[in-house]
């Protein structure tokens, strides 16, 4: 097996290990939240558990929906796939290769909230048009704090390859500490926030009608499709949570081809990292409630505001320091 | 490498008083305003023990001990006895809405970042490269007392304010004189107080604290 063959291969087994692994995390943070409010929780697998109930019921689809209904799940969850595989997470790929890029990623990731947007209205319904034009408010108002936020995270490595980012700062472990980077995580941490539909932006657990963005979309799948959409939602999460602990504390990540004990503890390190993060979702979710859609604009402002002054920031250091 | 360090907690510093001043025009929550200042006041006494610790001074670590008990200690706790007494106004009411004034405070942001370039390029001190900091939180303390039409927000504002001008002074110039630096930080303990019982009084008798609404003077 040559180089290049070798590589894909690793990068083929990072996106199914976090497909497997992802509805596990998921359950997690469901589970630590229960356990913080008193309840005894459905334990770590009901994510895993529902999912595979979902794949053996009938899908149905609505009537007067178009192929746009029908092809959604499987471009959602292919999208979330590929940025699986993409995204330093255990491995990361080779600088060469040109597809590891910041604003292809997020290019991807986008691609799949879109096409979610596009099957939302498309069936028809009050709901799935609700859910539609709110997701795409955010959407809107989440994208230009995401390409701020990269351009602060790229100044200091002079690229958007994320190989570029992450061996910059694995050489660099202080860089991560400059204050444009801490602002471009702040900001980042509640993009992410926003983007996987958790609280304070949007409610995962809920379907009452006056609040719901992501559930409202998602509302007329049944079947395997829904399966296939929950389950992209959950590797969704697990690719921005990796991407947010990598673009800032890289450390254990593996070299592309590296021997297996590297790789064993590339996977040590990202789980400690995700874990983490996780857990800190579910306890931070027990303390705060689903702030009024109108005053999500506010949040998602000020972290425009914050990833605008990482910009700043970054050049400021970046500068002052060489 | 020890020098490398150092200024990398100042930049820490300088930037938390910043971004604390961003999240004073995002809440509108009086009790987190007031938290949020006391932080403020403690990324101050960051930038003075680092600050005096760097030059050797002994007098900027007695700097950073003021300013911890006035800013972090003193006006908090004033302010705090404050809005426990009045239970009805705990939120203010910005005249412009809140996304439109972080927007706002970002272009005033990156233009102190503009305007303090050329002071960069002039000195050769390692500090004067956090000069924005202080400079953009100035102007975003200004932005807060211009669009917030409550007293107490209006009093967080000016102590913004203020300690954006200590800041300043600290990391342009080491810091003034001791006897300066005792001098205006009573003046503005003193100013706080004074303000915190008159607020206190306008509550009692007009039952609010709205200034936009005080136009005329009663017997």
């Amino acid at each position: 097996m040559d180089f290049s063959q070798m590589t894909y291969l690793y990068l083929i087994l990072q996106a199914v290990l976090l497909a497997l692994v992802s509805p596990f995390l998921l359950g997690m943070i469901g589970q630590i939240r229960s356990r913080l409010e008193g309840r005894k929780g459905p334990g770590i697998g009901q994510v895993r558990r529902d999912i595979r109930k979902y794949f053996r019921k009938n899908s149905i689809a609505p009537i007067g929906s178009t192929a746009v209904f029908s092809l959604t799940p499987y471009v959602y969850f292919g999208t979330a796939v590929l940025a699986a595989a993409i995204t330093p997470i255990f491995v990361s790929s080779l600088i060469s290769d040109t597809y590891a890029d910041l604003f292809a990623l997020v290019g991807i990731l986008f691609l799949g909230t879109v096409s979610l947007i596009l099957a939302g209205l498309d069936t028809g319904t009050a709901f799935g048009g609700m859910g539609a034009s709110r997701e795409m408010t955010i959407l809107a108002l989440v994208e230009p704090t995401i390409l701020m936020s990269i351009y602060a995270v790229s100044i200091p490595s002079h690229s958007s390859n994320l190989t570029a980012i992450v061996r910059g700062l694995l050489v660099h472990p202080l860089q991560a500490f400059l204050p444009g980077n801490v602002l471009a995580l702040a900001a980042l941490a509640i993009v992410v926030l926003a983007e996987t539909s958790r609280l304070p932006i949007d409610n995962p657990s809920t379907h009452l009608e006056l609040t719901m963005i992501h559930e409202a979309m998602i509302l007329e799948y049944a079947g395997p499709k829904l399966a296939l959409l929950e389950w992209a939602s959950a590797i969704r999460l697990g690719v921005f949570l990796s991407l947010l602990a990598n673009l800032f504390l890289p450390f254990g990540i593996a070299n592309l081809g590296g021997s297996f004990p590297d790789i064993l503890i590339g996977l040590a390190a990202i789980s400690l990292k995700v874990i983490f993060l996780g857990a800190a979702i579910g306890a931070a979710e027990v303390f705060i409630a689903k702030l009024r859609l109108f005053r999500v604009p506010e949040l998602l402002a000020g972290s425009f505001v914050i990833s605008v002054l990482a910009v700043a920031g970054s050049f400021l250091f970046s500068a002052g320091l060489r | 490498m020890t020098g490398l360090t150092d200024i990398r907690l100042i930049d820490f510093s300088s930037a938390g008083l910043l971004l604390s001043a961003i999240l004073l025009v995002w809440r509108r929550d009086l009790l987190a305003m007031v938290k949020i200042i006391s932080a403020q006041g403690f990324t101050l006494v960051a930038i003075a023990l680092l600050e005096g610790l760097r030059s050797g001074e002994t007098t900027l670590l007695l700097v950073a001990l003021l300013f911890f008990v006035t800013r972090v200690i003193a006006i908090p706790m004033a302010l705090r006895r404050l809005l426990r007494g009045s239970s009805k106004e705990l939120e203010t009411s910005p005249l412009v809405n809140t996304a439109s004034s972080l927007v706002i405070a970002a272009l005033l942001s990156l233009l102190a970042f503009l305007v303090a370039q050329p002071l960069i390029g002039s000195s050769h001190s390692a500090e004067v490269i956090l000069l924005p900091f202080p400079l953009a939180t100035f102007l975003v303390a200004l932005l807060i007392i211009v669009t917030r039409s409550k007293a107490l927000s209006q009093l967080i504002g000016f102590l913004c304010l203020d300690n954006a001008l200590s800041a300043l002074a600290l990391i342009a110039t080491s810091g003034v004189p001791l006897v300066v630096e005792v001098g205006v930080s009573l003046d503005v303990l003193f100013l706080v107080l004074v303000l915190v019982l008159v607020i206190g009084k306008m509550q009692e008798k007009i039952l609010h604290t709205d200034l936009s609404e005080l136009r005329e003077l009663h017997e």
